[in-house]
């Protein structure tokens, strides 16, 4: 497999090149609720009990956090969804297939990396969130070429404290483009 | 599970797979998870809308299973450690129904910056033994004596 240059592959055209770089307005969230919190602790541990630094704020107080926290992956900016970004999810499956709700899958979610500096998510905080295109990239394979488009989202707290910087990627495939 | 015993840097051994963290996944846990994540998306959700995809049922995000790669590390860290950096890809589908093991190697401990880190070969394994999200991790962890 080949990686090749932003400038040198077709299908990333002047449009997509000139994204690479530059920062999305930042998004905010809504102030981090407590039983937010509690219910994403228990979707990580589900069958099993959550553990009760994310909902028992008697026993966090004792831990060296001094209080509730959320666990690391938590998401402050869940519930701003919409009918139509719904809908642009479930057509991931049809997009460049003409509309056709085909077997083979045009693009989806590559993978994920997140860098935590050690700073935790606590009830009340306002997370600031802001997002460039990181990278785009053309692989090579086997059954055709691949759009790599990295996104990094950095968070931010109340503060100005950075929380934690996510680089999602993104794949769609080109096929023998 | 909720260690109250802190790990030390000084007792992990580079080479020694970690405690495994095990989810059967079915729809409780998904339902849970786009609960809390607000996926609720149909091929999440049911079985019918996953079909296009060349599966015959619903399957999970690959987001639960990152999640579940820091359920493993928090489990296994303890209160006094903190993950400072996980990553995986995403292989494959997390059928409906299918047990996922996420595991980990240690393959580095060395201090960086006053950190005492530790590097770990990650990955979440499906019932057929396939690794569907290879990936990497560093923790750090505290010292039972600073340098």
């Amino acid at each position: 497999m080949a990686t090749q240059s932003p400038q040198a592959h077709p299908a990333i055209t002047e449009e997509m090149r000139a994204r690479i770089g530059v920062e999305s307005p930042p998004r905010v969230s809504p102030p981090v609720d407590k039983s937010l919190i509690r219910i994403w602790a228990i979707s990580l541990a589900w069958p099993e009990p959550p553990d009760p630094l994310y909902w028992d704020e008697e026993y966090a107080k004792k831990t060296r956090f001094g209080g509730i926290i959320a666990p690391p992956y938590f998401n402050p900016f869940a519930y701003q969804m919409t009918p139509e970004r719904v809908q642009q999810m479930s057509d991931l499956v049809s997009a460049g297939r003409g509309g056709e709700r085909e077997r083979a899958r045009p693009g989806g979610n590559a993978g994920g990396e997140a860098t935590y500096t050690g700073t935790p998510i606590r009830p009340g905080d306002v997370i600031t969130a802001v997002s460039k295109v990181a990278d785009i990239y053309v692989r090579e394979g086997r059954t055709g070429n691949t759009l790599f488009t990295v996104n990094e989202t950095r968070w931010s707290n109340q503060k100005g404290e950075l929380i934690r910087t996510y680089r999602g990627s993104g794949f769609q495939l080109l096929g023998r483009g | 599970m909720h260690h109250k015993e802190p790990l030390y840097f000084e007792d992990v051994e580079v080479g020694k797979d970690i405690p495994t963290f095990t989810r059967t996944t079915g729809i409780m846990e998904f339902n849970r998870f786009a609960a809390a994540n607000e996926e609720f998306v149909p091929f999440h959700m049911e079985d019918e809308p996953a079909r296009p995809f060349g599966v015959d049922r619903a399957f999970g995000m690959g987001n639960l299973r990152f999640e579940y790669l820091h359920g493993m590390l928090l489990d296994w860290i303890g209160r006094d450690g903190w993950i400072k950096n996980v990553g995986c890809q995403y292989r494959g589908y997390n059928l409906k129904g299918q047990t996922l093991t996420c595991w980990g190697k240690v393959t580095k401990k060395y201090e960086e910056n006053g950190l005492h880190l530790v590097d770990l070969e990650v990955g979440v394994n499906n019932e057929a033994g396939e690794n569907q999200s290879p990936g990497f991790a560093t923790v750090a962890l505290p010292a039972r004596h600073s340098h």
